[in-house]
């Protein structure tokens, strides 16, 4: 079940509404690495960089511009299926559903489309996760959807260029998107505040947020 | 038991299922591109000052200093590798070292953490792991003490 509990199986729809593959702008993400480019020209600084999709070759290049150690985290398909806190799953461990141990120091987390396809319980413990292994100004960019229906799985995200990217649906089932506004979100990932919000042309919200008390 | 793919690669070749699977990444400045074959399982240390291509299998740490090594479609390795490029055609558990570049190409597999100026994934690779793109963190410090060139 999806962020904030739209049901899924009601919700379904067979119809395409966008092409498998289109191109969005994406302003909060330039932003991003307009900041990331001054903090090196400023510290000569070296990143801890999680990406919580698959290893792609393109995210890769991209970030080569920077010195940095990227993670891979490889969740993003997986999330939708994280056991759910309550009575047959007391404890939900995200170390052993996001292991971490490997990646101290994270000063970008690329979550992408992933937060709409996590179980509403289940953020804040992400987003505690996430935090624990964070530096100070550490950023967290993710796609959020604002209206309607949304693909059944996360979309593959291709950086082109800082401030444009390439969207592709792996599937053409969709389902009822959640869409949290903002104050939801937050409330939800206390740790990290909203320092960027745009709403795309495709009915994408991105969002940047940064850790509290940066 | 390796064999000198340079003088023979038409047999070094017939192992494997495609031609390019047995293609090393590029030859190395001494010209020598030695080849482990799909049949050899080798544990332990592996050095050496030519070009390699493993299609065998491989437990332990391999060390090529400035030279290249490919892992060949068929290649099964569990090692901790460092050289000049390295290039992954088959399967690998370990931790990678690459001087200039470490290659995932569409076949390969691999599980481990990869330090490298330059790394490139082609589409269908998989890879688990994380990556440290830093020029200045690459050195030759995985070289065991009792190395002995091959």
């Amino acid at each position: 079940m999806a962020l904030f509990a739209k049901p899924r199986v009601s919700a379904q729809v067979t119809q395409p509404v966008q092409p498998a593959s289109s191109e969005l702008g994406c302003p909060a993400f330039a932003s991003l690495v307009e900041a990331m480019e001054s903090r090196v020209e400023k510290e000569d600084a070296k990143f801890g960089i999680l990406d919580l999709a698959r290893a792609s070759g393109n995210h890769i290049e991209f970030f080569s511009r920077f010195r940095c150690k990227y993670h891979i985290g490889d969740v993003l398909a997986a999330m939708e299926s994280w056991p759910v806190p309550g009575e047959d799953t007391p404890v939900v461990d995200m170390e052993t559903l996001l292991p971490l141990h490997h990646a101290n120091g994270l000063d970008l987390v690329l979550a992408w489309d992933g937060l709409n396809y996590l179980h509403p319980e289940l953020l804040p413990l992400l987003s505690r996760h996430l935090a624990a292994r964070c530096n100070r100004g550490a950023w967290l960019h993710a796609f959020v959807y604002s209206r309607g229906d949304m693909p059944a799985s996360p979309l593959r995200f291709d950086v082109l260029s800082p401030n444009r990217m390439r969207c592709t649906r792996i599937t053409d089932d969709m389902v009822g998107a959640p869409c949290p506004p903002q104050r939801v979100l937050e409330s939800r990932m206390p740790e990290f505040r909203v320092v960027q919000s745009r709403l795309l042309q495709n009915g994408l919200q991105e969002y940047l947020f940064q850790i509290s008390g940066s | 038991m390796f064999d000198k793919s340079k003088k023979e690669p038409e047999k070094a070749a017939a192992s494997a299922p495609k031609a390019p699977a047995s293609k090393p990444a590029s030859a190395g400045s001494s010209g020598q591109t030695t080849t482990i074959g799909a049949s050899i399982t080798l544990n332990g240390e592996l050095n050496g000052n030519e070009d390699l291509l493993i299609q065998g299998q491989v437990e332990g740490n391999i060390f090529l200093k400035e030279h290249n090594l490919t892992i060949g479609e068929q290649g099964r390795i569990k090692a901790n590798a460092f050289a000049k490029t390295i290039t992954v055609r088959g399967e690998l558990t370990g931790d990678l070292n690459g001087l200039d570049k470490v290659t995932i190409t569409s076949t390969g597999r691999v599980r481990g953490n990869i330090v490298a100026p330059k790394v490139i994934l082609e589409e269908g690779a998989t890879f688990k792991g994380s990556i440290d793109m830093d020029a200045k963190a690459v050195k030759p410090a995985a070289q065991p003490a009792n190395a002995k060139s091959a």
